[in-house]
């Protein structure tokens, strides 16, 4: 359990005002309320890590064939990928449906705890980066970590989770709706103009609010201190609702201004693609799946995460999250005309009685797999786009400048080797290609971690665990 | 609040008080499509798309009916293959959840050691007193009491507690604020393991906690919580004491008092403050607290690995959201605290609380709630397209369910469940079940004479909330809730081979595909045999529930079969359903079974039959009438109820 001390205890907020004895300031003293200098990007890049899945893997032979087959969404970025085609889950898998413990173990490195549950062994990389470089919460950021994609619920978690907290358990629920993505990382407390006066209500609602979140910061670090009459998973859980306050605290009594200066103005507001209706849904059966879905009602609304997604961290008001195209065992039906690597699907045809999990996986079809492949992947690619679009201060792209870590939880047809993975962004540290050698999921994470200085905390979590140099990997 | 669209509610924000048939707060008309209803029948075969890796497919022969006069038994007449899985038990088993075997208590080791006495001194956490701590009975192995977890108050039960403590019903801006919580595949809502959880359930407790401050009336408040005509300062120590008693479901520690008094007077500190806003900071941060959100219990008082008591508090504690989804109210809260205050409660005065508890309109949303999640109607899109129709399907079977609880009646066994002859339908579920439509609106039915329904089991709704008809998947819905079979996942090896016993079946009947599966010699065998002989017998309810001898390509469908003996359930045969569930009403050991799943609602945690606190519940609730109350009362009174197994800090 990760314990970070809470820095000046003695001299909290309220302590300093309870000691002012109630004297009156003037409007608007109180420092929070004072507009802060905008951060200025200049060499000062926010470090970030995102994590990009698609469901239902690819096999050795569409691996193989590299941005010639299903891939080929990737190639623009193939100056900035390093993609890993021999990739072996099983060791972090264990027993059980293999949607679900392979997926469990993506972007963790370490196994995953079994079935009923199918949680993971651990945190999540983006969780760990953010975690090591900012032990008491992301500064200053509107919303430091958001999961957001295309997935539909079966029945269990690990089919769609991929921000995994400290303990294991399952963080957020990818957002789908590409205008609640916008809410979040657009629609929040907005920064004070310098000559903006607040009203004396305005102010009493902050001075309560502020006080309240300190004195409720104050009852979660006692209740993961020695005396709290807590076991150690019941501490570790209320660690992990601590630790949470922290990430939002900014978000929760906003302090002037957040984030850096947007270099694309984000747009006034978001509509989402319809018919989209469906995939609100958090409960429901699985089995014949979901109700079809147009596939470009599907890619219009990733196109739109991912811009969304990428704008967010080019304005500094996102630095780590996920995003999902297509969940673990997916039963997403897809419907209309797919043409892509000179074929045809008919998707409308392919799932119109099933999903495609049944009928171009468990019923093999390689052409139809790999047309599907193509489109997960394409639906992913938009973010890459997005975040490629955009130049930095230092003269690179937001993707350049970010860590994307990319993964599937399996091979061919429920095996969980050669699984994809692939790290792209990275600023240079990385030699991008195509690498062969026999890995293990955790030697992706734990070497492109080891680039940032950033330990993955893996061999600690994993004690069998023995990290593997990858030969022409890094660059150092 | 960032949503702007109507959401699930999980109350009814409008209605003054809660309905008869609770809403069950989850919109089921989510869209969710098994098969289209007018193909009726089993699901139509899949289209064959060629050999895998050029093995042949296997021919197969029609599986015949017995001649008359011979025995029947399920044949197990096909080569043995090193398979198991069809692509229907893959599929099925993806949308059953997550898995099928439960941890079973005591995984973890014991520890050795005597029970010390008293818990220890003041801690920083929460105190409530010297409590009670005792012995256990001799020979009580420790590792039958669960491990204590702390849970995050449900999304249900943080709802029901702002409105029972504070009188306010949350708006629909703050219900769609609040994270759902959604169980992981058969598991019950009430189920601690895994609980989501990250910055998103913050920021929207701290918005709900915001908004209820504004809309209460703070001189409301304290006059009801602090007894004062006013708001005044003098008022705050009052307030803090009875509020915070009432949500955090005991007495506040000395430090949290002295903490919440303090933030009283910095919030006083500012000009622009008012007395209004002082008592707005106390509910905030009484809402925001963890011993609000989490039900918290002192884990580590007492010796490692052993057992000790309860004391009133945490009893109450767990009783009330067992029972009402809820926090004590005053009159527990005083059980709880027992003759001298000091959470020292009286035994004797325990099954009066229970009693009490389950006569209170507040027991409705934990019945509802149960029912929801044993049939799954609660998150079913009942196999059909038709929102309309999966709406009525779901109002019928918890509108029979509620009936044989004896909701609006006197309560039955709850044998009906397997030889009821009464079901709650419209008209429209009236007619899948083979009875003549008469009326409108749900409507009680004497199905009697309809063929081959009998008991709630063959409720077309009941059928149609599994999804499907493929005997893995039916069976392991049917053998798990009704017979308690947990079923492990297979082993990783077999993983590769699975996939080839779907195109070996791919255009069998699902008796003829189970047969297949069951004539294997693999290590999957021993499962299947365990849990696929009870779909046997519902061959002929197609995916509606509706019953059919001929499947849509007009091959014959059949309901004999063969329970093999497994625990305390003798071997069945059977020749339909009405035989099976006519023998099953007869054996206690579907009995013990509902125990077990109410264990598991009323605890959160994997239940077992093993152990002497199931053995008792199940002769208690057998005693007591077998009826919906007999097992909430059963589950409720067990001493387990009352014991923590204490862990290491």
């Amino acid at each position: 359990m990760s314990r970070r001390a809470r820095p000046g205890r003695g001299l909290t907020r309220r302590a300093v005002l309870r000691g002012a004895g109630g004297v009156a300031i003037a409007l608007p003293l109180l420092p929070e309320l004072l507009p802060r200098a905008r951060a200025s990007l200049e060499g000062a890049i926010p470090q970030r890590l995102f994590t990009m899945s698609f469901g239902l893997g690819l096999s050795a032979a569409m691996q193989a064939e590299q941005f010639a087959g299903p891939l080929q969404p990737l190639q623009p970025f193939a100056d900035k990928a390093a993609l890993f085609t021999n990739v072996d889950i099983n060791p972090l898998s264990g027993g059980g449906t293999p949607h679900y413990r392979n997926a469990a173990a993506l972007f963790t490195g370490v196994p995953q705890q079994g079935s009923p549950a199918y949680v993971a062994g651990g945190p999540s990389m983006e969780q760990v980066m953010k975690r090591a470089l900012h032990p008491d919460g992301v500064p200053n950021v509107a919303t430091p970590q958001l999961s957001a994609g295309l997935w539909s619920n079966t029945g269990c978690v690990a089919a769609f989770t991929r921000h995994w907290n400290d303990d294991g358990s399952p963080g957020q629920r990818p957002v789908r709706r590409p205008s609640d993505v916008f809410a979040t990382l657009f629609g929040g407390p907005r920064p004070q103009r310098p000559d903006e006066r607040v009203t004396p209500e305005q102010l009493a609602q902050h001075h309560v609010h502020r006080s309240v979140l300190d004195t409720v910061l104050e009852d979660y670090e006692d209740m993961v201190g020695p005396r709290s009459g807590l076991g150690a998973q019941s501490k570790a859980r209320i660690d992990n609702h601590l630790a949470a306050i922290r990430d939002v605290e900014t978000q929760l009594v906003p302090t002037g201004s957040q984030g850096g200066e947007c270099p694309v103005v984000p747009p006034a507001s978001v509509s989402d693609p319809e018919p989209y209706g469906f995939y609100d849904a958090m409960v429901g059966n699985a089995g014949a799946g979901a109700p079809q879905l147009d596939w470009e009602v599907a890619d219009a609304a990733m196109q739109l995460l991912g811009r969304l997604m990428a704008l967010g961290a080019a304005c500094d008001r996102l630095r780590f999250g996920s995003m999902v195209s297509v969940g673990a065992g997916e039963y997403l039906r897809f419907a209309g005309q797919y043409t892509a690597l000179g074929d045809m699907a008919d998707f409308s045809q392919l799932f119109a009685a099933t999903t495609p999990h049944d009928a171009i996986f468990h019923a093999y079809d390689p052409a139809m797999v790999r047309l599907h492949q193509h489109f997960s992947l394409s639906m992913l690619a938009h973010m890459l786009h997005e975040m490629d679009a955009i130049e930095e201060p230092n003269g690179l792209s937001v993707l350049d400048n970010s860590l994307v870590l990319l993964g599937t939880e399996y091979g061919e047809n429920h095996s969980a080797s050669p699984a994809l993975q692939g790290v792209l962004g990275g600023a240079g540290r990385f030699n991008p290609g195509f690498y062969d050698q026999p890995l293990l999921p955790s030697d992706v994470y734990h070497q492109a971690l080891a680039a940032y200085a950033i330990d993955s905390g893996i061999p600690e979590r994993w004690p069998a665990y023995s990290p593997q140099e990858i030969a022409g990997f890094r660059n150092e | 609040m960032q949503s702007t669209r109507s959401s699930p509610t999980l109350l009814d924000a409008t209605s003054p008080e809660e309905p008869s048939v609770p809403h069950l707060g989850l919109d089921g008309a989510d869209g969710h499509v098994s098969m289209d209803r007018e193909r009726g029948g089993h699901e139509p075969e899949r289209p064959w798309r060629g050999a895998v890796d050029g093995r042949a497919t296997v021919p197969h022969t029609a599986t015949q009916g017995p001649a008359e006069g011979t025995p029947r038994r399920a044949t197990l007449s096909w080569r043995p293959l090193v398979n198991a899985w069809g692509r229907w038990g893959c599929a099925v088993l993806l949308a059953a959840g997550c898995g099928d075997d439960l941890p079973p208590l005591g995984e973890t080791e014991a520890s050795t050691g005597a029970l010390t006495g008293s818990p220890s001194d003041d801690t920083d956490g929460f105190d409530t007193g010297d409590g009670s701590s005792g012995d256990t009975d001799d020979g009580l192995d420790p590792q039958s009491v669960p491990e204590p977890r702390a849970g995050r108050l449900t999304d249900r039960q943080y709802v029901y507690t702002v409105q029972d403590v504070l009188g306010l019903r949350l708006l629909s801006d703050e219900l769609s604020a609040l994270p759902a919580d959604i169980p992981s595949g058969r598991d019950y809502s009430t189920t601690l393991e895994p609980q989501a959880f990250d910055s998103n359930y913050v920021l929207a407790y701290a918005e709900v906690a915001r908004s209820v401050s504004l809309r209460l009336d703070p001189a409301a408040l304290v006059s009801e919580h602090a007894g004062c005509g006013e708001l005044h300062p003098d008022c705050r120590a009052a307030l803090v004491e009875n509020l915070g008693r009432r949500l955090f479901r005991r007495p506040l520690t000395a430090v949290e008092q002295g903490r919440y008094l303090d933030l009283a007077m910095t919030i006083e500190a500012r000009p622009e403050t008012t007395e209004a806003h002082v008592v707005q900071g106390i509910v905030q941060v009484l809402l925001q607290a963890p011993a609000f959100l989490y039900r918290l219990e002192r884990e580590t008082v007492g010796q490692p690995g052993q057992v000790r008591s309860i004391d009133g508090y945490e009893l109450a504690s767990r009783l009330s959201y067992f029972l009402w989804q809820s926090a004590p109210d005053d009159e527990l809260l005083a059980f709880a605290a027992g003759p001298a205050g000091d959470g020292a409660y009286d035994p004797a005065a325990l099954p009066e609380q229970i009693d009490r508890m389950i006569a209170d309109r507040r027991f409705a949303r934990s019945r509802s709630l149960f029912w929801g999640d044993y049939t799954l109607a609660s998150r079913s899109g009942f196999a059909t397209s038709d929102p309309q129709l999966a709406a009525e399907l779901r109002d019928s079977l918890m509108a029979t369910l509620e009936r044989i609880s004896g909701v609006g009646g006197s309560p039955q066994s709850l044998s009906a469940l397997f030889d009821g002859q009464r079901l709650v339908m419209t008209p429209a579920v009236a007619e899948l079940a083979g009875a003549t439509p008469r009326g409108e609106g749900l409507q009680v039915y004497d199905v009697a004479e309809a063929e081959q329904r009998q008991g709630v089991v063959t409720h077309p709704a009941l059928l149609a909330s599994i999804g499907t008809t493929s005997f893995v998947g039916r069976g392991l819905f049917l053998s798990e809730r009704l017979l308690c079979q947990h079923v492990a996942e297979p082993p990783p090896e077999v993983a590769d081979e699975i996939e080839t016993t779907a195109e070996t079946t791919a255009d069998m009947t699902p008796r003829q595909a189970s047969e297949f599966r069951m004539n294997l010699e693999a290590v999957c065998l021993g499962c299947h045999l365990q849990f696929e002989p009870i779909a046997y017998a519902f061959e002929r309810y197609d995916m509606t529930g509706r019953y059919t001898e001929t499947d849509a390509q007009g091959r014959d469908l059949f309901s004999h079969g063969e329970l093999p003996a497994f625990g305390p359930l003798p071997a069945l045969a059977f020749d339909d359903a009405e035989q099976l569930l006519t023998q099953l009403a007869e054996t206690d050991a579907v009995y013990g079974c509902l125990v077990e799943n109410m264990t598991q609602f009323g605890t959160g945690r994997p239940s077992s039959r093993t152990g002497p606190f199931h053995a008792d519940a199940t002769a208690r609730f057998i005693a007591e009438g077998r009826t919906f109350e007999s097992l909430v009362r059963s589950v409720a009174g067990s001493e387990q109820r009352t014991l923590l197994r204490v862990v290491e800090p």
